[in-house]
């Protein structure tokens, strides 16, 4: 498997990531921390 | 040298070697999503801004006593900081209105402090790891197609909704119900994300 752009999440375009948290997150940081767990978690190397 | 180009783990070696101009190119990057995170906790902007401050000066604490290891996912580990942090306010505060300690994340999250993993967490971590890739496979199937494209394909949600054929709030919204599935199934497992 290609590593995945690990810093993606950083470059993403703002608007998406607003969209984003506003429509996903919704304020539930737990959501957050598990979002961003799971992009690193799989941006890493298999 | 373009330090926006590196990536994290290149950027805390830069740091290391002695570019202090790299961790402010870190702290920049995941600034946002940071504050964010905080903020969600204290529900107040000046609070989180304060708490924002002291999480990264902890950061560079730890980094400079080399005390980091790196395990590829330096963001969540800098949440975890930020948590902690959040939590150090409840208690020194105990402000009425706002979420509770024991609101706050116990769930999910590590309530150790980052400071003490040791070499047996890790071995766990990775167990965890590859229990959290498992649970995946649980989830329905349109759920699944989303997470897949977002974490593994690293797609934007404009991009998942043309090849999933959905509008873009359809897809947003199979990616809330993903998160809460996942959540539900960590909670039900007792898996710690660490």
């Amino acid at each position: 498997m290609e590593e995945f752009d690990n810093d993606a999440l950083a470059k993403a375009d703002p608007d998406e990531e607003d969209m984003f948290l506003s429509r996903v997150i919704q304020g539930d940081y737990e959501l957050l921390y598990l979002d961003t767990y799971l992009r690193e978690l799989f941006g890493k190397r298999a | 040298m373009n330090l926006k180009a590196l990536s994290d783990q290149e950027l805390l070696n830069t740091y290391l070697s002695g570019n202090e101009s790299a961790i402010s190119v870190l702290i920049e990057r995941h600034r946002k999503r940071v504050s964010e995170y905080i903020y969600m906790m204290v529900k107040n902007r000046d609070v989180a801004d304060d708490i924002f401050q002291e999480t990264f000066i902890k950061v560079i604490r730890v980094l400079s006593e080399g005390r980091y290891v790196e395990t590829g996912k330096f963001l969540s580990w800098v949440l975890r900081i930020a948590h902690n942090q959040v939590i150090d306010y409840f208690r020194q505060n105990k402000q009425q209105n706002q979420v509770s300690e024991s609101d706050a994340g116990y769930d999910i999250l590590n309530s150790k402090k980052f400071s003490d993993a040791t070499v047996e967490d890790h071995i766990v971590s990775n167990q965890i790891e590859s229990d959290v890739r498992r649970l995946i496979d649980y989830l329905p199937d349109e759920q699944r197609e989303v997470v897949m494209m977002r974490y593994y394909s690293g797609l934007s949600f404009k991009e998942i909704a043309e090849q999933t054929e959905v509008s873009i709030n359809t897809a947003l919204g199979r990616m809330r119900y993903a998160l809460i599935n996942l959540r539900k199934m960590i909670q039900e497992k007792q898996l710690i994300l660490s």
